[in-house]
């Protein structure tokens, strides 16, 4: 170790930080230079949005959670549910620029959280693939509740599960995108936070040797249930911003496609990293767009050979290979936190 | 005087019960030993000590606490701390991160510094290797790494399951004068389960036998090593 540093060398030679803060500021100055649309700029922070999400219980506690795409759903009929019959919260959506819709995605995500919490005490008690069979049926379980409560609630207007708010009762895309952006940094900082620690060191204990960790003293079980809640109440909160954007929600929301497409970023970003999910959702984004214009009707069968390529022979992703690299014999294992 | 007893512990899994009315103690300051074969019951008792299985019956006292209904992560904040067979490091991670999580319960953070200086004299090969991914380390190396991160949990009695397991005879030498030394310089108290009679008699005060689940003899070193059934069952003679 060299003496001193300065704090620009620190952040320098551990660099996520700074990393996150380009990705931040660089959705921003395309939205403020109308770089790309709106519904572009918004696809992606939802992808981001969904893939750190996961990341808190998939990446850091190493717990894949197949049916993840529930809280997806949850915090979008939340949000709407709560706009379409609470009146003040429908008002509250157009104060402070997005501030108001941001909380009411809160409280939908806190709906989310409660599921998750509730949830997870029963579940998380069983490992691997268990766990993640347990959250497809909670998914499932959810979809078909829907289905049956949603058009009970207000017969003449409800068809199915499907939701269309009235026009009074959606804002401007941009009180949208402000309040999705505001979610993303959140997230980004927790996922950071989280990263650095010790509850953080805790799930990477969990990870790599469950047992040895339970034998040093991190309480498990606790901890999951935690890492599970937050990512319970983040993806609600986008699952909220997202059907928000859409003006509704109907049942595709809780779509098993959208469990992998979180799973899939994640995977091939880096499990267990903050950068990981950030850098597999802009590639992930980026082939799904260039499949779907190049090669429409196959392009999922594209993703799919890829994704298996990633994992038959990169399962560390992308930024778990870089890791294993040296620069100037630097660590990248360092610097990639 | 004893730090750990087991008072009438039944315990199994699903429908098998593997423990049957296990009564033992570990007294403060000395190394105790239970021997058994493959399947006697060692390591169930080793997890029902830690906490990862509950028992379906009986008691579980440190320093005469009862510690029965305690999950793993309260009794290790108490002191009960394992090294778990076949070491169970954390195999991403390096050397010195490996430590740094040992030491994860707020009383062995504060002692953070001093642990990290016990177990580098205790181990020189972990300071050189401490930048190391722990799974490239040799055996040895691994199992150095294993009893390094339970001391950095500061503990009251360490538990260890197997230490011998795989090692070359040499290196199994290495780990026992380290329990030794432990004992006589740290003055830690150790429970240690065990196949390996003849290595474990010789570093142990007091001894159990395990057999089928059930204690079959126990008595201080020198007896068990006199001991008849002993020569004829473990040591062949």
């Amino acid at each position: 170790m060299a003496g001193k540093e300065s704090t620009l060398s620190h952040y320098l030679k551990s660099p996520t930080l700074l990393i996150i803060v380009f990705v931040v500021l660089g959705i921003l100055v395309a939205r403020i230079l109308g770089m790309s649309t709106l519904d572009t700029l918004m696809t992606i922070m939802y992808f981001m949005g969904i893939a750190l999400s996961l990341n808190i219980i998939m990446g850091f506690a190493g717990y894949v959670s197949f049916g993840h795409a529930v809280f997806l759903g949850l915090g979008g009929y939340a949000y709407v549910l709560l706009v379409y019959f609470i009146k003040p919260l429908a008002d509250l959506q157009n104060v402070g620029l997005g501030l108001g819709a941001f909380v009411v995605a809160v409280l939908a995500g806190l709906f989310a959280a409660a599921v998750a919490a509730s949830v997870g005490a029963a579940v998380l008690r069983l490992r691997g693939a268990f766990f993640a069979i347990a959250t497809i049926g909670l998914d499932f379980t959810a979809l078909y509740l829907m289905k049956a409560i949603v058009p009970e609630l207000n017969p003449e207007q409800f068809f199915g599960a499907q939701i269309i708010l009235p026009a009074d009762k959606i804002v401007e895309k941009d009180i949208v995108f402000n309040a999705m952006f505001l979610t993303l940094v959140i997230l980004l900082a927790v996922n950071y936070y989280i990263r650095k620690s010790p509850f953080g060191v805790g799930l990477t204990a969990i990870k790599e040797d469950e047992d040895a960790a339970e034998v040093l003293g991190v309480p498990t079980t606790m901890f999951k249930i935690i890492a599970f809640t937050l990512a319970g109440f983040f993806t609600g909160m986008v699952g909220a911003l997202f059907s928000l954007n859409g003006g509704g929600v109907d049942e595709t929301l809780f779509n098993l496609g959208h469990s992998i497409d979180m799973i899939v970023m994640i995977v091939i970003g880096g499990l267990g990293t903050v950068l990981g999910p950030v850098v597999g959702s802009l590639i992930y984004f980026e082939l799904y767009d260039l499949l779907l214009v190049h090669y429409p009707g196959v392009n999922l069968i594209i993703l799919g050979i890829i994704v298996a390529i990633v994992v038959l022979f990169f399962p560390e992703g992308l930024i778990g290979l870089l890791r294993k690299y040296k620069v100037m014999g630097m660590r990248l294992r360092d610097l990639l936190e | 005087m004893a730090l750990l007893e087991l008072k009438n512990i039944d315990a199994g899994y699903g429908e098998t019960q593997v423990l049957w009315d296990i009564n033992l103690q570990a007294d403060e300051g000395i190394i105790t030993v239970m021997l058994g074969s493959n399947g006697a019951g060692k390591t169930t008792t080793l997890r029902v000590t830690s906490g990862i299985l509950p028992p379906w019956k009986g008691q579980i006292l440190l320093g005469g606490d009862d510690v029965t209904k305690l999950p793993a992560h309260k009794r290790v904040e108490l002191g009960i701390v394992m090294v778990p067979e076949g070491r169970r490091l954390w195999p991403e991670l390096t050397v010195f991160e490996n430590l740094e999580l040992g030491a994860y319960t707020k009383r062995a953070r504060e002692k953070f510094d001093s642990s990290l200086d016990l177990v580098y004299s205790l181990f020189p090969r972990l300071r050189e290797r401490r930048n190391q991914l722990a799974g490239t380390l040799s055996g040895g190396e691994q199992q150095m790494l294993a009893i390094g991160r339970a001391l950095m949990a500061v503990p009251r009695i360490l538990l260890m399951d197997e230490p011998s397991l795989g090692l070359a005879p040499k290196l199994v030498g290495e780990i026992m004068n380290v329990i030794r030394k432990l004992r006589d310089d740290e003055r830690l108290t150790v429970f240690l389960v065990e196949q390996n009679v003849h290595m474990s008699l010789e570093i142990a005060d007091y001894g159990y036998v395990i057999e089928q689940g059930r204690i079959v003899l126990s008595g201080p070193k020198d007896e068990l090593e006199g001991s008849e059934r002993i020569k004829k069952a473990y040591l062949g003679l």
